[in-house]
């Protein structure tokens, strides 16, 4: 039997593109700048979330957190006790996916009050490699690389890296203990993302937290334009998705 | 292992456009195009679908991908290259200025529909 060609082209996560879109003008609207937090698992997002969210309330700004897990409600719990208004998805009801997709993230703004909120802080599932295809209408990204994953991991986990507006290089207090080079880390992010603000810092001993914050409180003063002008990360549509802002993905 | 929700969206696309009408013969081969700087692992794509689509009406199709080079354009001196190993800086003039023209496309390209005939 014969076979026929049929011209399909089109991105295979349409869909998700499609919620993403949706709520990068919600955000727009409500004036909000969204940050998608990537990392390893263990590697201090939320003891990073938990040092950040006084200092954001010292600077006047209202900051909401969105907490990705597979299961456990635990980071939501920790980030609650600083004030901020949390809310936790687990994945399990979303089949246990290992990073959250757009239509996660839609169903929990309903349990958050915009109008209250100037910044909202999406901490993502605990992996540096499915959560970096997955746009979820934020404006911002933000990868951590804690000291004790290696130099290379930019290197091993491109993506991640490379779409990434700031990378955090975390627990740097414990440098003097490891057999790494931090010259070498420095070096694979510089590789894979020479454009990114990079900060290092310990949220244990409170090195470069401020340095962190003002970075936010600088995103956060100049919003309006992020939020206007900022495409999705991702270019997987094949139709020659630009991006508006002024680094290079 | 997100290569599992990817399959699942091309599932779901399949059943869209056979819904649509888009096709009505049997589907025997899924054409993926899949940029290089992607975080997906072909092969595990390859075996999802095959368990996945085992509960769908594609059922003994299968995914052919090809993947796509990483060809990036400097901003700075308008050289455009393919970058076999990763690494953002200008090898001709230094800038960080890099557009990605290519190497992130995740994509269904064609399908290959038995014509009935």
């Amino acid at each position: 039997m014969a076979t026929k060609q049929i011209e399909v082209v089109t991105s295979i996560l349409d869909a998700n593109q499609r919620v993403a879109d949706e709520i990068r003008h919600i955000f727009a609207h409500a004036d909000l700048l969204t940050i998608n937090l990537i990392s390893s698992p263990g590697s201090g997002k939320t003891l990073l979330l938990e040092k950040t969210m006084p200092l954001l309330k010292a600077c006047g700004i209202r900051c909401g957190v969105i907490a990705g897990d597979i299961a456990t409600c635990a980071d939501a719990e920790r980030i609650a006790a600083t004030g901020a208004p949390v809310v936790q998805i687990t994945t399990e009801s979303f089949g246990g996916a290992c990073h959250l997709e757009a239509p996660a993230v839609l169903q929990a703004l309903g349990h958050l009050q915009m109008d209250e909120l100037d910044m909202l802080i999406i901490e993502n599932v605990g992996n540096l490699v499915c959560p970096a295809e997955f746009d979820v209408g934020e404006a911002l990204r933000v990868v951590i690389l804690s000291v004790t994953e290696g130099e290379d991991k930019p290197l091993k986990y491109p993506l991640a890296f490379h779409v990434a507006d700031c990378c955090l290089v975390s627990k740097i207090d414990l440098v003097p203990h490891l057999n790494m080079s931090m010259e070498k880390l420095h070096a694979s992010l510089e590789r894979i993302n020479p454009k990114a603000k990079r900060i290092e810092l310990s949220s244990q001993q409170g090195d470069g937290l401020t340095e962190w914050v003002d970075w936010l409180v600088e995103q956060n003063a100049q919003k309006t334009e992020l939020l206007e002008h900022h495409h999705a990360p991702s270019a997987s549509t094949g139709k020659g998705h630009s991006h508006g802002h002024s680094h290079s993905h | 292992m997100h290569e599992a929700s990817i399959v699942t969206a091309i599932l779901d696309q399949l059943q869209q456009r056979k819904e649509a009408g888009d096709f009505t013969g049997k589907l025997q081969v899924v054409n993926l195009k899949v940029g290089k700087l992607t975080a997906v692992v072909p092969e595990n794509l390859k075996f999802l679908y095959d368990i996945l689509s085992g509960e769908t009406g594609f059922a003994g199709s299968r995914l052919e991908i090809e993947m796509i080079p990483v060809i990036c354009s400097c901003g700075a001196c308008g050289n455009e290259f393919e970058m076999e190993e990763l690494n953002f800086t200008c090898l001709h003039c230094g800038s960080t200025g890099l557009k990605v023209m290519s190497g992130r496309e995740l994509l269904i390209n064609t399908l290959e529909v038995d014509d009935g005939d």
